[in-house]
């Protein structure tokens, strides 16, 4: 089996605050194989938009510290690469779109010039070549009239055709690893919808593998081979999408699938709400950090962190919880 | 039929124009453009649109938090536009707003519990502590928490303290404007629910604006989706998610992330909004009882 493109080995990634050291990533490791989707879902305080910038670099250093952990991509730690390097992977083999496009931009340079410093930087594309390129990305994220908008600045773009712009960006160089993170959060749903179009059919056609961020379940099944649900800076559950969303293994993912409104809450005019709010980093709780929100929690989650171990027989599906959930929900089902 | 609670017509918003300052023409952008709605008593209609299409200053417009530049806002039977101050003020009573950003609606140094008896004071109305608890009763929230700042709540908490300011006068309509979007998904359900128990107990109608359909679909009982200004159509819940007419409502439905990894996937018709901007002679006609789009 080829090594995976992707793999993360026991990443602690620490905030140092005035009120005390805030753990936002605690001992995560995965793996990401070429030319896979990995969808994360998580929330406030999950850990799923520090891990991503932890590993490119891209974190304050202080007040963030990296614990410890190696990241390797194809066989190279990230942790242990000097800066100049980093920077050539970055925009090169891994392209990024974060979910401000309009903070991502500089805005006093036309957009075809910031697209042509990065085709510029990671490729031998110089000159009319690379300007061709620009144009070609543009009309590849569905901007009309390329030509013409490349020489146009940020602000003369709407919201969603900046993000476009950020996202030719970051495929400008065909990355092998592409990172979005919350990347059609603030678009129109119609955006979205193409843009989420736009990446399947890269995937296609290039083969590009993907880590894609964000809180929506739904994107994460029209987009992701495999889903990792993440809570207080650890993965709760992980597993091939199909195998988690038919029988979810951790209370927390369940409760986020439950909670979507569909026909039948409408019906009872009644949302499943998950009870409390999210963790304060800051004063984390012992244990399952779901615990004190979960009704299936046992004494042992509260005392006691649990491992990510197989969940189900499918290959890959994993979760991290001292409670059996589908036995738990059997048993209720069978007491009314 | 008795008259609505909430009757809009032929409501007009512009922004721009010859008003500048150095005398220079600007061009008049219709935010809103002849849009009319209705709403009534204790229930929830969702105004659906993307970002820029009006829907947020057609809800600021409702309640005169601006002015209309042309057309009529009548609320409980009475004609509120043009009102000065004085006269809209036993008006604003009833009618309240919810906003997007918990976290901007606060102010920072202000204790929770005077931000929600504020609007009581103002009205001279009793804001004692016992009538500030029960309202933090209401949304869920500890009446401990009363002498406690904004900073000290998560999103969630600071969303139940805007409701209970809202519901502070006892309106009997509310707009919300996407008061879920900034919030984390395992609060979203928690907030959806806190509307509709306000509702059951309260009896409050609800305009509830929003930039997708999936939880306007469960929260609502009629949709209005306007597009650049306009609204293209407008039916109940039902009728939008069975039959839908106009192409832009078809490409927000069609948009929808479905969270089911069998259903197969298909690639979506674009819907380019800039070439389908609806024309000005354009009218509303109903296709079916209380199912109205706009004919080009």
């Amino acid at each position: 089996m080829a090594p995976p493109l992707l793999e993360i080995r026991n990443l602690t990634v620490a905030f140092d605050t005035p009120a005390g050291r805030v753990h936002a990533v605690n001992d995560l490791s995965y793996t990401l194989n070429e030319g896979e989707t990995l969808g994360v879902v998580g929330e406030s305080g999950s850990g799923k938009s520090v891990h991503v910038l932890a590993m490119l670099g891209l974190l304050p250093s202080p007040p963030a510290k990296i614990l410890s952990g190696e990241v390797l991509f194809q066989g190279r730690d990230l942790l242990k690469l000097p800066e100049a390097q980093l920077r050539e992977l970055r925009g090169g083999q891994i392209g990024m779109v974060f979910q401000d496009p309009m903070s991502s931009l500089n805005p006093v340079l036309t957009v075809g010039r910031q697209l042509r410093e990065v085709i510029e930087r990671h490729s031998d594309l110089r000159g009319a070549k690379a300007e061709a390129r620009a144009t070609e990305l543009l009309d590849l994220v569905g901007i009309p009239n390329p030509g013409a908008r490349l020489k146009q600045y940020p602000h003369e773009f709407s919201g969603g055709m900046r993000q476009r712009v950020m996202i030719a960006i970051g495929l400008s160089c065909n990355p092998k690893l592409l990172i979005a993170d919350e990347a059609t959060t603030a678009l129109d749903v119609t955006v979205q919808a193409q843009i989420l179009d736009l990446v399947r059919d890269l995937k296609d056609r290039l083969g590009t593998t993907v880590i894609w961020i964000t809180h929506d379940m739904g994107v994460v099944a029209e987009l992701a081979d495999t889903i990792q649900v993440m809570y207080g800076g650890r993965i709760m559950e992980r597993g091939p999408v199909r195998a988690v969303f038919r029988q979810p293994h951790s209370a927390y993912t369940w409760g986020l699938l439950r909670s979507l409104p569909d026909e039948g809450a409408r019906a009872q005019r009644r949302l499943y709400q998950i009870p409390g709010a999210p963790p304060d980093m800051a004063n984390p709780p012992a244990g399952d950090p779901f615990a004190p929100r979960n009704p299936y929690a046992t004494d042992r989650c509260r005392t006691e962190v649990p491992p990510l171990r197989p969940a189900s027989p499918v290959p890959g599906h994993m979760v991290a919880a001292w409670y059996d959930l589908p036995a738990r929900l059997a048993a209720e089902a069978a007491h009314g | 039929m008795a008259e609505p609670l909430l009757e809009v017509r032929n409501l007009i918003r512009t922004y721009g124009g010859n008003r500048s300052l150095l005398g220079g023409a600007r061009p008049v952008l219709h935010a809103v453009n002849d849009i009319s709605f209705h709403v009534a008593a204790g229930e929830t209609l969702g105004l659906v649109g993307e970002s820029g299409s009006g829907k947020s200053t057609a809800g600021r417009v409702t309640l005169q938090l601006e002015p209309a530049d042309g057309g009529s806002v009548r609320f409980a039977g009475q004609e509120i536009t043009g009102l000065s101050p004085r006269q809209l003020k036993p008006v604003r009573r009833q009618m309240q707003m919810i906003f997007q950003d918990p976290y901007a609606a606060l102010n920072p140094r202000m204790r929770v519990g005077s931000f929600v008896a504020e609007p009581l004071v103002v009205h001279g109305e009793d804001a004692h502590k016992d009538r500030i608890a029960d309202l933090f009763r209401i949304v869920g929230l500890d009446p401990a928490f009363m002498t406690r700042y904004p900073h000290e709540f998560s999103g969630g908490q600071r969303q139940r303290i805007c409701i209970a300011r809202a519901i502070a006068l006892k309106p009997s309509f509310i707009v919300a404007d996407e008061p879920i979007t900034a919030l984390d998904v395992s609060i979203q359900a928690q907030i959806v629910n806190l509307f509709q128990d306000l509702q059951d107990q309260l009896g409050l109608a609800y305009l509830f604006i929003a930039h997708d359909l999936s939880m306007v679909r469960y929260l609502c009982q009629r949709v209005a989706v306007m597009l650049r200004g306009r609204i293209v159509e407008t039916a109940s819940v039902e009728q939008i998610f069975s039959n839908p007419q106009h192409p832009y409502t078809r490409s927000l439905l069609d948009a929808i992330p479905v969270p089911d990894p069998d259903r197969p996937r298909r690639k979506r018709l674009a819907f380019d909004v800039a070439s389908n901007i609806p024309p000005r002679e354009a009218v509303m006609a109903e296709i079916a009882p209380g199912h109205f789009v706009l004919q080009p």
